[in-house]
């Protein structure tokens, strides 16, 4: 699978993950690339994902580096790369692969949704 | 001379030579089994429509000696009318009288049960398909019954009949079994009188004496032309696969299997328990094949249980289609359902989050891996936290999948 391609299938695996409101799990991004893509080499499964992750950033999600508080009223990180920076920091810090609970899960809200789709059609 | 019944004897003496023998074509001859002129109630496989109508025949009567080889009656044994033309049967002057029924060799006299193989093999061949007669069969049953029990074969028999009948032999030769002391009196042969002598039993499995071997060679019993051949070597039989003993050995190990499956379970839940302890046996290694075999069934069945429920939920679910999120409602009870998954599961915690040390989830990683996880997520349609309820299934091997209940979705 040439890069073009997996990359093509992981922007499409970001339309299924956004297709509805809902919290993803980092930990649901890495089975999905590692099982719907077929992506087995663990650095490339992180690589794709992180890539995932970013995209579902740039389209409106919010990270939430912990559960237990409300993403609006607990957001440190304002911008994507500051988000995708501590994402990183966090999975180097993992000596296996990320499972529930871990890093963070990213809520996707009927209005980041539908500001989504507003931009789609902009666009 | 005691005068024997007609047909008394088997195998049947040739018209004018004393002895024992075949037919000349070597068929089996026929005779009433125990002389009398009546069908004997010992013999219910015989139609009474079949008993003989004319006297003995008195050029037999008074030569003639051997065994009486009628066999004791087989329960459920059933016997046809033997045809009188059938080929291979000597009938007339050379034989026993037209009406007479066909004889049955007497393996008691033998010293046999009838439960042998030998026995087995001589019913077989002279029984159900007696009529007609296979004589073949019949023949070489008999042929192997006398090379395992008396050292030599029917053509032995044939030979010295012949001799004895071409040589003009006055004395009649009789079987002389080592083991049978003839009674004194008389110048003939009852085998009704014949005594086994007392003699300590045969060793497990020893067969050999089953039947009496005939005395050393004298200067009245010429010896063997051949000696006997060997016997074949005695074959273990092949592992019983398919039959009763399989089933039950079958039965056997799925109970232990459940029973393993059920105690590991147990003792999953409760770690403490002493009954559900398994304590290592002092200089006893532990089976790891099997250990790992049970492990491997534990494993299946989890699995099995766990991709049953999901896909019973997935049916009932409405999600995207490509999504592994799926929101479930009607009468679902995904905590139910939870209960029921967890059991044989160890407690885990995720890092943070719902699964959280601290917070309300509850996970638990099931044996081969799967991870079964209940907590009541946040609805992000209406932002109200731990709303709704959600079971979350981690595989190791696929996606996960997660069931939301929503009953207004």
């Amino acid at each position: 699978m040439n890069d073009n391609t997996l990359h093509a299938r992981a922007m499409a695996l970001v339309d299924i993950l956004l297709s509805v409101p809902d919290e993803i799990g980092i930990y649901e991004v890495y089975a999905d690339v590692k099982f719907e893509l077929g992506v087995t080499d663990d650095r490339e499964i992180r690589h794709v994902a992180l890539e995932i992750v970013r995209e579902m950033l740039r389209r409106g999600a919010r990270a939430d580096f912990d559960c237990a508080a409300s993403v609006k009223t607990y957001q440190p990180e304002k911008t994507v790369d500051e988000v995708m920076a501590r994402i990183e920091r966090e999975w180097d810090a993992l000596e296996e692969p990320p499972t529930i609970g871990d890093i963070c899960i990213f809520e996707w809200t009927p209005e980041a949704m539908e500001a989504d789709r507003g931009k789609t059609s902009v666009v | 001379m005691v005068n024997l019944p007609p047909y008394a004897y088997w195998p049947w003496p040739r018209s004018g030579s004393p002895g024992y023998g075949l037919l000349d074509d070597g068929a089996l001859p026929d005779a009433w089994p125990d002389g009398g002129t009546e069908p004997s109630s010992a013999w219910p496989f015989v139609p009474p429509a079949m008993a003989p109508s004319q006297p003995p025949r008195p050029d037999i009567q008074s030569r003639t000696v051997g065994f009486n080889l009628r066999p004791d009656p087989i329960p459920g044994f059933t016997v046809g009318s033997p045809s009188r033309e059938t080929p291979g049967f000597r009938v007339g002057a050379d034989g026993p009288p037209a009406d007479a029924p066909p004889a049955w060799p007497n393996l008691a006299a033998f010293g046999l049960s009838g439960d042998d193989p030998a026995s087995a093999a001589l019913y077989s061949a002279l029984g159900p398909s007696y009529i007609p007669p296979p004589r073949d069969r019949a023949r070489e049953a008999v042929d192997q019954i006398l090379r395992i029990y008396a050292g030599h074969g029917l053509d032995r028999l044939e030979r010295e009949d012949s001799r004895r009948s071409g040589f003009g032999v006055t004395e009649p030769a009789r079987f002389e079994p080592a083991d049978y002391t003839r009674p004194a009196g008389g110048d003939g042969f009852n085998p009704q009188h014949v005594v086994p002598v007392n003699r300590p039993p045969p060793p497990p499995g020893d067969n050999s004496r089953a039947f009496p071997r005939p005395a050393p060679a004298t200067p009245s019993r010429p010896a063997p032309a051949a000696p006997p051949p060997p016997r074949p070597p005695a074959e273990q039989p092949p592992p019983d696969t398919v039959g009763p003993a399989a089933a039950v050995d079958a039965a056997a190990q799925r109970r232990l299997t459940i029973y393993n499956t059920y105690r590991e379970q147990l003792q999953a839940l409760d770690p403490e328990n002493p009954l559900l302890k398994l304590e290592q046996v002092p200089d006893v290694p532990i089976d790891h094949a099997t250990v790992e075999r049970y492990g491997n069934e534990i494993k299946r069945v989890v699995r099995e249980k766990v991709d049953k429920t999901a896909e019973d939920l997935r049916a009932r679910s409405v999600y995207e289609k490509r999504s592994s999120i799926r929101t479930i409602g009607g009468d679902a009870d995904l905590r139910a359902e939870f209960d029921r998954l967890k059991v044989g599961g160890r407690r885990v915690y995720g890092q943070r989050g719902q699964y959280g040390v601290t917070d309300h989830g509850e996970l638990y990683e099931l044996p081969g891996g799967l991870r079964i996880g209940f907590r009541m997520a946040r609805d992000t349609r209406t932002g109200v936290s731990r709303s709704l309820p959600t079971l979350d299934i981690m595989y190791p091997d696929r996606r996960n999948l997660r069931f939301h209940y929503n009953n207004e979705r």
